[in-house]
This record gives structure tokens, sequence and C-alpha cells, in this order.
């Protein structure tokens, strides 16, 4: 949704309201003008007339300025609610604004563009320094706001949201935090006594079921980049929504891997809690965590806020996120791998030459790894082999004595460039063009990583093997950036890790650890891994062992056929379809793939049954409305087609498929000023092919990356 | 409850709709605006702000209200830290070490009227002295807004 149908919206909320003829409403209102009239006067509308957080898209009530002083402090909220205070006073939220972390970046933006366009990101980080005008040159706002970052009724305050687009891609009204009998609303820090005596009407005022859904947290866990703040193209920042959105705790994609129960954002960061202080919020002494644990260390490591550090580490590291997998053992010219380890027996001899395949599963992680600002935090792989004495024979992804990580380590990171051909650092997201790799783990899916070492001569015994996924908050060059290079060192977690035992001799198979995954999820997971890396026959290789492990296994039969698609074997494919759908003849999964061969083999109305099938098990697949609404738009079904890429986009504001296709149904539908706006979000967000020059340039000057080859999925750590 | 909103409580009649009124130079203070200042001086204040060396990014800022004064100074220095541990031991009576100002921090009461801080972003040192003719404001309370006030200059610096 654009600007004007966020005004739309806000503008409805404001209706709504102004219906309600209270005294006290007048008073806000008139109170409310006065302060709009006075910040007006020296706002600088960068982005146009009313254009009040352009390029962000934080939204209220109105659209118009709202005094900081209409948010009731934390404090207030703290005094029945003590835990969850207490819990957001050391969480991420409360300092999204402070935080050097983020100062320093969004202080370069500030600096080099102005002020107008830090409302990009502190519609999320700042959200009541954009709404209330704070934002603009010689502002004469008190900043006092900013030590509470996103205080409790920026959250409890919030009415509506808009499309799925982030940015701050919510509409706030006027907080308040009772009613009155009629259920209007009363402003201001209202008594505690006055509360207590109807907390019905403060649990109305401020628990909307908004708050509960996973699209709240999408108003600002997604982001792009607009045009107003590139001066080039849109692109897509992160989304850890779509993300979810597209793994299997959603329940919305029939095209996972693996299937799970449903799990939102805040099902896994905010978890109920048994209460250490009073809390009138709490339900069976328990409360839904206002510290949501997720991944950053740096900040509570740098505001000395143990508890929140330490339940950040045990968030990490008990979610069973990640699954490390010591998968197989190749020696120098055997053909075939020595797979599964632990499974199969083998010999070793000094002096073999031997690749480790190490198969990293992002089992239970809802989002990549890592998720969001990839181009700032830091995971990677450390591979050690140490021989029967401790000494180390091999290791990469070390940490060097200036705390930077092994240039050759193989890292979930991505390098984002710019213009010059360089890496953007410092977050400088503004001047992004292309990404010259990405090597993040999506939900549900797997990397292989190819370790080699050749045992010394004179090795006797046990090798031991390990490899372990570390993670640090924040990147050692953008510590260095942000705090100069006399920091102290920054938390490095493990994660999740996986060691063996190789005898130099005969080697019998292993009991398997109690983390391990049985063993045709090890195969099938080498095989996602071999599909991600264009590794095709593998894959199917690979896949085939599943279904020798697990016959009944639907998906093991999809996965052959998903790879013999992509390898453009469609007949192989098909014969691997029909299989899995004789175990499951409504199987969404293979249904959506079957349809595509349906398309490919010229039979349409096979295609529309499938994806239809599809559609109605899975109303919010963005797969299945895509492909359906091409089938409609392909039987001049335009009317149909219309239905599903608006439902598309329902789902996904920014899908190319259905701005390209919406661009040419409606102008067939006589619709031609809605055709000229779809027209034109798909020329602004459709990439720009020449900027992956600027990648090739950057690798070409970046051999740790391009000759060892970090950016290219096959490669091997020799 | 926090440091800043101690001294609001303690100092700050806020009202829904105030923006606070400041006299101001033409140049305005890098560090702090005068509404803000003004917030934690508890009134109207009156702005200055004056550059003491060659560097054009250095400055020092004085808030001047009826009862109390701010003043803010920043300088770059090289090197950073043994520069910072020079002025920080200078600093005054009582000093404590502030945890998440910048990369370092202290606090110190130079008399019983006054509360300064002195830390260091980087390469740039910044002190803040609060000063006040009331003698019912407790010194703690002006340590507090110091520290208060060190956060938002540092928060700048960064």
């Amino acid at each position: 949704m654009g600007i004007s149908g966020r005004t739309s919206i806000a503008g409805l909320v404001l209706c709504i309201s102004a219906a309600a003829q209270v005294s006290g409403e007048r008073e806000q209102y008139s109170k409310r003008e006065q302060y709009s009239n006075d910040i007006r006067q020296n706002y600088s509308f960068h982005f146009g007339k009313d254009q009040i957080s352009t390029p962000g898209n934080a939204a209220i009530e109105g659209n118009d300025f709202i005094p900081p002083t209409a948010f009731p402090k934390a404090e207030y909220c703290g005094k029945c609610h003590q835990e969850a205070y207490s819990q957001w006073r050391q969480a991420l939220h409360s300092n999204s604004f402070r935080t050097p972390f983020y100062r320093t970046s969004v202080n370069i933006l500030l600096r080099t563009r102005g002020i107008e366009f830090t409302r990009h990101c502190d519609s999320c980080h700042n959200p009541i320094g954009v709404l209330s005008g704070a934002l603009t040159p010689d502002s004469k706002v008190d900043r006092a706001f900013d030590a509470d970052g996103l205080t409790c009724m920026t959250c409890h305050a919030v009415q509506a949201l808009q499309a799925t687009t982030g940015n701050g891609g919510f509409v706030m009204g006027v907080p308040y935090v009772t009613t009155d009998e009629k259920g209007n609303p009363v402003y201001g820090e209202v008594s505690d006594d006055e509360i207590m005596k109807y907390p019905k009407r403060h649990a109305k005022a401020v628990m909307r079921d908004v708050l509960k859904k996973p699209e709240f947290c999408a108003s600002c866990h997604k982001a792009n980049l607009p045009v107003s703040l590139t001066d080039y193209k849109w692109l897509r920042a992160f989304t850890a929504y779509d993300e979810w959105q597209n793994s299997k705790f959603s329940k919305r994609n029939p095209l996972v891997f693996y299937s799970a129960d449903l799990k939102t954002c805040q099902s896994c960061h905010m978890p109920h809690d048994d209460l250490t202080l009073p809390d009138k919020g709490a339900k069976d002494n328990k409360l839904a965590s206002h510290r949501w644990p997720a991944g950053n260390t740096a900040v509570p490591f740098y505001y000395g806020f143990d508890e929140q550090l330490k339940k950040t580490i045990d968030f990490l590291q008990t979610g069973n996120y990640l699954n490390v997998d010591l998968f197989a053992i190749k020696k120098e010219n055997d053909e075939r791998p020595i797979a599964p380890l632990g499974s199969v027996p083998f010999t070793l001899a000094a002096n073999d030459l031997v690749e480790t395949m190490v198969v990293i599963q992002n089992r239970n992680i809802g989002h990549s790894l890592i998720p969001e600002v990839r181009d700032l935090y830091e995971a990677w792989v450390e591979f050690t082999v140490k021989d029967s004495s401790g000494k180390e024979i091999y290791r990469s992804g070390f940490l060097k004595p200036n705390g930077a990580l092994d240039d050759r380590a193989h890292s979930f990171t991505n390098r984002l460039v710019n213009t010059d051909d360089s890496m953007v650092d410092n977050h400088k997201v503004w001047t992004i063009h292309s990404v010259a790799y990405d090597n993040t783990i999506q939900a549900g899916r797997s990397t292989l990583v190819r370790y080699q070492f050749r045992i010394p001569p004179d090795a006797r015994g046990a090798l031991t093997v390990m490899a372990r996924v570390n993670y640090r908050h924040l990147r050692q060059s953008y510590l260095n950036n942000v705090l100069g290079e006399d920091h102290p060192a920054y938390p490095v977690v493990e994660i999740a890790s996986r060691s063996r035992t190789l005898n130099v001799g005969a080697n019998k198979p292993a009991a398997p650890d109690p983390k391990d995954n049985p063993d045709w999820m090890r195969w099938n997971n080498l095989g996602i891994a071999y599909l991600d890396q264009f590794q095709y026959a593998d894959a199917v290789s690979a896949f085939n062992e599943v279904v020798k492990l697990r016959p009944e296994y639907a998906d093991g039969y999809i996965n052959i056929a998903l790879t013999n698609m992509v390898w453009e074997k469609y007949a192989s494919a098909r014969v691997s379809l029909v299989r899995a759908l004789a175990l499951g003849p409504k199987n969404a999964r293979a249904l959506y793939y079957m349809a595509l061969l349906e398309r490919r083999a010229g039979h349409p109305e096979a295609e529309v049954t499938d994806l239809k099938e599809v559609v109605r098990q899975y109303p919010e697949s963005r797969d299945g409305r895509r492909d359906l609404g091409i089938s409609y738009y392909q039987q001049h079904k335009y009317a149909e087609a219309v239905e599903q890429f608006e439902a598309l986009q329902a789902i996904d504001s920014d899908d190319l498929t259905a701005h390209y296709n919406l661009s040419i149904l409606y102008h067939r539908l006589g619709m031609d000023e809605k055709a000229e706006q779809q027209a034109a979000l798909y020329a602004i967000k459709k990439a720009d092919p020449a900027a992956a020059t600027n990648s090739l340039d950057f690798l070409r000057d970046h051999t740790e990356i391009s000759t060892e080859m970090e950016s290219v999925p096959w490669h091997v750590h020799n | 409850m926090s440091t800043t909103d101690n001294v609001r409580q303690a100092l700050l009649p806020v009202g829904l709709l105030l923006l606070a009124s400041v006299t101001q130079a033409a140049e305005t203070c890098p560090w702090l605006n005068a509404a803000t200042a003004g917030g934690f001086l508890g009134g109207a204040v009156t702005a200055t702000v004056t550059h003491e060396n060659a560097n054009r990014d250095d400055a020092a800022c004085a808030f001047t209200s009826a009862i109390s004064e701010l003043r803010i100074t920043v300088e770059t220095m090289d090197p950073p830290h043994s520069e910072y541990m020079k002025q920080a031991e200078q600093c005054g009576a009582d000093t404590t070490p502030l945890k998440a100002i910048g990369n370092e921090a202290v606090v110190c009461s130079p008399n019983a009227r006054a509360a300064r801080v002195v830390g260091r972003v980087r390469n740039r040192i910044f002190t803040i002295l609060i000063t006040t003719t009331d003698s019912s404001t407790a010194s703690d309370l002006l340590r507090e807004k110091a520290h208060a006030v060190a956060e938002q200059v540092a928060g700048i610096l960064f």
C-alpha cells in the first residue's frame, strides 16, 4: 500500500474517532492541532506535502504530528507491570534508538543526507521522534523520549496495520490507556485507581488483537530501501516476516521441505515465562516475555544487562535451531563418499587426503540464518581436526589476534556492494547497488560445507573432527567502526556443534548422538543442500537414499521431482510426482509441482484443477496464488487472474509477478490508472541487470572471496 | 525508574504540548537542541555556541536558564584514551565510572551545586557540566541530569 492508502486508513480511523463527540477528545484534538501547527511552521516536508514519515512508513491517525508527551511513560506502566517493565528496559525494543550500534549508522545518514532521511530508519527505531516531528533541521522538540526507544505505548497504541510493506507499516492511534463507560478514549496518564476499578476498559484500550498477529511484527521486521532514500531503485533490505511466512512454522506454504506445528513470531520471541516481579497483566503467574529474546548480544553486553545477555545466549543455545552433521568423508581418488558417518564402516590411513562434508541444517529457526541486517552480524563455521595428542592438524574459522574473522571461514553473511564496487560498510544501506554473494540458509533448508585436510604421515590412533557454528553480534569491523579498535571483545556464542572420532585404521559404525537427525533426514538435508548448490545429479542420488530408507515418505519423491524439474528432466519429474500422489492424492506440494508439469504439457484444465486445490488448502500460499493467476491469465480469464494476483499482493505487497501481471490485466480490463500504478511499481522494484557488474568488479578485487570461492557454493575449504 | 526520568519528574513540569521557549544564537549546538536542554534544566534556556580551537567540528555549547547552566564541550584528541584519562582524573570529587556512555565515561561532583561528566566516543572527548544556584537541588539529582545529558551527547557523537 502506498502513502495514499496509508492515509486512507489513518483517515478512516480518525473519522471513527471523531464520531465520538466527547469533551476529552475535543480537548485532545485541540491540543494536538495547536502542537501540529507549531511543528508545521518549521518542519521540512522534504518528500512532499503531508509526508511526515517518508522515506519511512510510520503512520498515525489524522496523519498529523503528535506531541511526545501524549505517550504515557514506561515508568507509568511499570508501576503495575513491574515484570514487563524490567524486561523491556533491558530488551532491544527499549534501546532501539540510543544504542551506539544504531546511532553510528543513522548518524552517517543524518550527516551525509540530512535528518529528513533518517525518518526511514526511525519509523521503526524511534517512531515518537518521527510522529512528533522532531526529525527536522533545527528541531525544537525535547528529545527526552530517545532514551526509551519503543516505549510501551508505541506498540500498545497501534490501531491497525498497513499492508505488509514494513518500514514502520503500522497506523498508530493517539495513545490512551482506558476508556469511559461509553468506550470513548480517556487520554493521558489515568490514575492507578481508575484503571484498577475498570480493568477490562484498560485491557480493551491497550490489548488489541493486532498485537498478537505476525503481521504486527512485519510492520518493522520487514524493510525495503525506497527510491526516496536510494535515489536509484527500490531494493529489498530484509524481511524476516516473509521468511517466516515461507517457513514450515507459518502453515501457509505448501512447498516446505518439512512440516511443523504453527509458531508465530510471538511464539518464539515472546514465550510465556514465570513472573519474578509482580505484574497485573500476568495470567497464571506467567507473562509473555517483553525481553523478546533473539540474537543481539551486543546491546546487553554494552549496557551491562547481564540477565538479558544470559537469556539471549540461552535462547541461541537451547532452541535446537541448527543441526550440524559431519555427514561424510571422501578420500582422494574415491568416487563415492563414505556416508552417512556413524552408520557405515570405513578405514583411513596416514597420508590420506580427506574431504569432510559438513551439512548444516536450519532446522527450527522460523527465518533465515542470519536474519535481517546480515551485513552486520557474523555467524560462521569453525572446523578443526586434532590428532590423538590434541595437536591441531587443520583449522578454519578462527578469530585473528585483532578479533577479525579468518577471511577464508565459511560464514553465513553477505557482501553488499556500492557503485564504487566496494563493500557497503557501516550499514550505509542507501548506497547499495548489488549483492556480491549471500550465504544465508533459509528456514528449513541446509547447506553443505566441504573441508579438505591431509592426515599426517606419522598419525596414529584417533583424530577428532569438530564443526561448530559460532555467532557474534556484531562483525568485528563494524564494532571497530562504532567504538574504535580499542573496545573489549564482544561475545562469541556457539549455536550448535558436532564432533566425531576418526580412527587411523578401521572405523566401525557408532551409536548416534541424541541430537542427531535420523539417517533418512541426514540424506534429505544433503539433497536439499546439493539442490541449492545446483548439483542436481548428487541431489537426486541423495533423495533416492531417502526413499530407500522411507518408501512411504511422499516428500522424498517430491524432492526428486523438484530436482528433476529444475534440471529440466520433466518426464522423470512426473514419474516421481505420480508416486508421491499415489501416497497422498491431495498432497498440496505434489499437486503444485504437478500443475507446473501439466502447464508445460499443455493440459490447462488439469493445471488449474491442481492449483485450485493447492489454494483451497493453503489460501495464503504465494506460489499457489501466483501460478493460478498465471494459469488464468494464459487462458484469458482476466477477472479470475486479477483475483489471484490481488490475493497475492495481500500476502506480499512487493511481489513482482503480481505487479507485472496486474499492470497488463488492469489495462485490458479498462482500469488504466491502476494499470499505470502497477507498471510503475514493477519498474522501480525490478532488479537492475546492470548492477551485477558492481558485484563482479568487487569479487575481482577480493580474491579471498572469489579465488577461495566463498562466493561459489560448491567450493572446498583446504 | 531511569536516570532521565528521575530528573524530569523532579525538575520539569511537563505540559502536554510544551515546546520549550528558547532564545537561540544563529549557530545551534550540534550535540543537543535547546528544547532538550531546557527540559533538563527545567525551563526556557538561552543557548550560545563557541569554537575554542581551529577544528570547526569541536565546539562548546552553553545553555542558561534562570537558575541553572549546562555546558557541553567536545574536542578531538589523539591519543584519545590517554587524553581522556587525564581529564577524567581531574574530574572532581566522588568520581564514579558510568556504564554505557560512549566508550568510557565518569561522573563527578566538582562542588555541591555542580555535576560533571567526562566521556569519550572514539577519538572525541566530551565534558558535561551542570551548575545550579538552587540550593534545594540534590547533588545526586545533578549527577543524574549530567548522566542523561551525556547519553544524548554521546549518542550524536557516535
